[in-house]
């Protein structure tokens, strides 16, 4: 078997032996706490190829998702001004340090006496605590662009806005990738406990309801839904960062 | 000099203000590039060439005196004027395919789609690199880079080329190579050049005209026309006694410029 195969048969066999061992455990315990994997998975059936996934598990990836996208829109613009004009990232420096330093989760209830509880509220908390890597990312990005590669440009007759578009975006591309994948899982992170602390439905909701409805495989049904969300979002954010940033890769390789 | 003038430098001076207070890059620099001609400008390291070449190519504007091109002042990059630098890593764009680095200032310059490929194509193969046009620049030699840039020079279609030490950082042979590979292209598009460099020989090999400057604040020291025939060649060139009487010329000034301003140093001190 190849190097490559070997690796691969045990990314798979390790977390089936896991599995494994945790349902002989479980089984044999008849614990309250652990219920036995076969308990758990047929509620995850039950649960999540029924209308639960519409009325828990859809509301929670649309949040997810709006305050993604909004983020990274926001964090990634503001990050190239700030980053292209130094005096400006001064003046806001000091104000945006303070709101990376606040816990997100303390806007919480300020959210809710402004947005309500609704959606609004959630994905307020996803951006504003998710945004940060995206946005110190992009902003150290843009700075590390090479000033020779901007001068050559420049040399060439590219304009302003052309440079900005041709050379600044892609040079920092490495970096603002970086950011968006680290804020990709604080805003996962964001989404549970905005939902566990004000809502009607979601995963963190029902996550937390089921505790309290002491429907225990319930709630580890939807541990385990957002466990598999999180593993899933990271997988195809690998894969999409490999294609686009295939050059990065492998320029700083050994090809070299 | 034959031809009308087409680069014309009167009483340049650039000085830079940094931390430690003002650096005087240029003092005083005057001189004429007629059409079509090679021109290397040569002085010690750090004394100011490639400030020099940036005044000329409109990337930095100069404290006094003023550059012309075909009699029009420049003040920004002019769209006739093509720049090689000395790290071509670096003025390279790694994301985007050779093809595409040669393309993309003509982008920028409007040239038609079909127009762009059919240069992209023909200065790769002059430069010998018709074959990789789809590689990515990192896949390439350094000297390989280099050529890509030159090729990117070329395709922009330039009257005037300028270079800033531009084989620097290859290696002798790769470096031979070149030069003639640049000579080459010279004699192909009789494009004007200016080509700074700190190597003596190979200001005196490339060739028509060879300014010396001093030391910084730089002057030019002196003009050393150089009438050896053409084409050259490696050996047969560098064989000729006229080159190695140039070059010991050459050599002479710049030690004299430094020995000089040794001196100076010695005497503010005392």
């Amino acid at each position: 078997m190849t190097r490559r195969g070997l690796l691969l048969a045990l990314e798979i066999a390790v977390p089936l032996i896991l599995l494994a061992m945790y349902a002989a455990w479980a089984g044999a315990k008849e614990s309250f706490y652990f219920p036995p994997l076969d308990g758990i998975g047929e509620r995850f059936v039950e649960l999540w190829l029924s209308d639960r996934f519409v009325q828990d598990a859809l509301p929670s990836l649309r949040r997810l998702a709006i305050g993604y996208v909004l983020l990274v829109v926001l964090g990634v613009s503001i990050g190239l001004v700030l980053g292209a004009f130094r005096l400006v990232q001064q003046a806001v420096q000091p104000f945006a340090e303070f709101l990376r330093a606040l816990p997100a989760v303390a806007l919480i209830p300020f959210g809710m006496l402004v947005f309500g509880v609704g959606d609004t509220m959630k994905i307020f908390i996803i951006v504003i605590g998710a945004i940060w890597p995206v946005l110190l990312n992009t902003i150290d990005g843009v700075r590390g662009v090479d000033p020779e590669m901007l001068e050559m440009a420049r040399a060439y007759n590219v304009g302003r806005w052309g440079r900005i578009r041709e050379i600044v975006v892609p040079a920092a591309l490495p970096r603002v990738v970086t950011g968006m994948r680290t804020s990709l899982s604080i805003a996962i992170i964001l989404m549970v406990v905005s939902e566990m602390v004000a809502s009607r439905n979601g995963l963190g909701y029902f996550v937390l309801e089921s505790q309290r409805r002491f429907a225990i495989s319930d709630m580890w049904a939807g541990i385990v839904l957002l466990g598999i969300i999180g593993y899933v979002a990271n997988f195809l954010f690998v894969r999409a960062e490999r294609s686009v940033l295939r050059w990065h890769r492998e320029s700083k390789g050994p090809a070299r | 000099m034959s031809g009308r003038a087409m680069l014309e430098v009167t009483s340049l001076a650039k000085s830079y203000q940094s931390r430690n207070g003002t650096t005087d890059a240029i003092a005083d620099v005057s001189f004429r590039v007629a059409s079509g001609e090679f021109v290397c400008v040569v002085g010690p390291s750090g004394c100011g060439k490639t400030t020099l070449l940036k005044c000329l190519a409109g990337l930095l504007s100069p404290t006094a005196g003023e550059v012309q091109l075909n009699g029009e002042p420049v003040r920004r990059p002019p769209p006739n004027m093509a720049f090689v630098f000395q790290d071509y890593s670096n003025s390279m764009l790694p994301w985007l395919r050779v093809e595409n680095n040669i393309t993309f200032p003509l982008r920028h310059k409007g040239v038609s789609a079909d127009r762009r490929a059919a240069l992209a194509e023909e200065t790769l193969r002059v430069v010998g690199l018709g074959e990789f046009a789809r590689h990515y620049p990192w896949q390439l030699s350094g000297g390989m880079q280099q050529r890509v840039a030159i090729a990117r020079a070329l395709a922009y279609e330039p009257e005037i080329l300028l270079m800033d030490e531009p084989f620097a950082s290859v290696d002798a042979q790769t470096r031979s190579d070149l030069e003639d590979l640049l000579l080459d292209v010279w004699a192909r598009y009789g494009v004007t050049t200016v080509f700074v460099t700190h190597d003596i020989d190979e200001s005196v090999y490339l060739a028509d005209r060879v300014f010396v400057l001093n030391d910084r604040p730089s002057t030019v020291q002196m003009e050393v026309p150089v009438e050896l025939p053409r084409p050259r060649d490696q050996i047969t060139t560098k064989e000729l006694t006229e080159f190695t009487k140039l070059r010991t010329e050459v050599m002479r000034t710049i030690k004299h410029a430094r020995r000089s301003r040794s001196d100076e140093e010695r005497m503010g001190q005392a």
